[in-house]
């Protein structure tokens, strides 16, 4: 079976490299909370910051910024707050994405949405409680083209009082 | 599967010059095994889905049932072909799988436990070569095994599996000494040894909000790779005892 050994990057990657933005290595891209490649949405005053938490706050020191956010969950019908990572590296081949679930304000069921194949959507049900500073993969298989990720605050489980956890996402191929 | 990407970007590298050193520190070397088979309907697949954006199809978000649906139906299939044989590629034969599965059921003390496999895939924990195989048992728990050693790397509710969040009565609730004692067991049932080797470890004890409580040991011996975390060990318990999630990222 063929093997390749390479190198995947562009000069845009090398760039946010350059400037601690978000990290790409081969066949993994880290988008951090905060970073280039995030948007997010929604009132800010319901936006919730936690300083040295989560990946880029507790682990990854090249990473910024160092910190995890969170909002409560909304038990209406749509979200009030969400957040949208970009990965400018998709490629059309089987890649996965993984959220990372922060120790504290992550005890929601989280919506996640992902696009894919050039205008699918995925979306699952990830329920962060259970999880304490690691890596869940939102989709067990691969997705081609995995160029975005929605997470809204939007939830029919749990109470109000639960706390939706936007911190890195990771794409890997 | 990622040839024209490779070529346009070692192109695109080789021209960043002054970044690339900074580039190096978070690079990953990958070998990625591709038949060419599984190459080719990639790019049958990103050729058909330019075609149809050029004839002005939008996203399946958008167009609902609208005159692109056939179109990005097609699209659909054409992707779940490559990414079946992609992952066909690459997963150990169903035989060789039989020791994960074992795996699996003697981590949950089931021997019945009715476990699928659904993909293999790169560790998010390890950089680098190193893959899970992911499996699901019936209840709605996904399980990460470390093919090259049949062991469990971490478990727990996988996404879309267990939409509905659990609960421990309060009159099940145990205390968290018990907790405690229940999470040992279970790495000394997974990690013989584990309580002569905790002491070299650093331990942490949580919970969220008392409803799931986190036992964690972590490696912090070694300084860790810049972009992976030390390997730690966790179980977490619901208040009631049951299982929360599991996760191994210790055993080499």
């Amino acid at each position: 079976m063929p093997r390749f050994r390479t190198i995947i990057a562009s000069a845009a990657a090398a760039l946010a490299l350059a400037t601690a933005a978000p990290a790409l290595a081969v066949g993994t891209v880290t988008m951090a909370n905060g970073g280039q490649n995030f948007t997010a949405s929604g009132p800010s005053a319901y936006w919730h910051y936690d300083q040295g938490q989560g990946y880029c706050g507790h682990y990854a020191t090249w990473c910024s910024p160092a910190n995890a956010q969170w909002t409560y969950v909304n038990h209406a019908y749509g979200d009030v707050n969400s957040a949208t990572w970009r990965n400018p590296y998709a490629v059309s081949a089987p890649e996965f994405a993984s959220a990372f679930i922060p120790a504290r304000n992550a005890t929601a069921t989280a919506h996640y949405t992902l696009r894919y194949n050039y205008g699918s959507y995925w979306s699952r049900d990830v329920d962060q409680r259970p999880f304490y500073d690691q890596w869940v993969r939102i989709n067990a298989t691969g997705l081609a083209m995995l160029d975005t990720v929605m997470l809204g605050d939007q939830s029919w489980y749990g109470t109000a009082s639960d706390k939706v956890a936007f911190d890195e996402i990771k794409i890997e191929n | 599967m990622r040839s024209p990407k490779i070529l346009f970007a070692l192109g695109m590298l080789a021209a960043a010059g002054v970044a690339a050193t900074a580039l190096a520190a978070h690079a990953e070397r990958r070998a990625i095994p591709v038949a060419e088979a599984v190459r080719a309907m990639f790019a049958d697949l990103e050729t058909a889905a330019k075609r149809e954006q050029a004839r002005g199809c939008p996203d399946s978000g958008a167009s609902g049932d609208g005159p692109c649906a056939a179109a990005r139906a097609k699209l659909d299939a054409m992707h779940d072909d490559a990414v079946n044989a992609a992952d066909a590629a690459i997963a150990r034969p169903a035989t060789e799988r039989a020791a994960a599965i074992a795996a699996i059921r003697a981590f949950r003390t089931n021997d019945w436990l009715e476990v699928d496999y659904r993909s293999t895939s790169p560790n998010p924990y390890k950089d680098g070569e190193e893959k899970i195989e992911i499996y699901a048992d019936d209840k709605g728990f996904e399980y990460w095994i470390d093919p090259a050693r049949d062991v469990l790397v971490q478990a727990g509710p996988g996404a879309g599996l267990h939409p509905a969040p659990r609960k421990a009565r309060p009159d099940a609730r145990l205390p968290v000494p018990e907790l405690r004692s229940r999470a040992l067991a279970i790495l000394e049932r997974q990690m013989p040894g584990f309580g002569k080797r905790k002491s070299s470890l650093h331990p942490l004890e949580d919970h969220k909000d008392k409803l799931v409580y986190f036992f964690r040991w972590d490696d912090f011996s070694q300084p860790a790779k810049e972009s992976e975390m030390p390997p730690f060990v966790q179980v977490a318990l619901y208040a009631d005892g049951e299982l929360a999630s599991y996760t191994d990222t210790l055993t080499r």
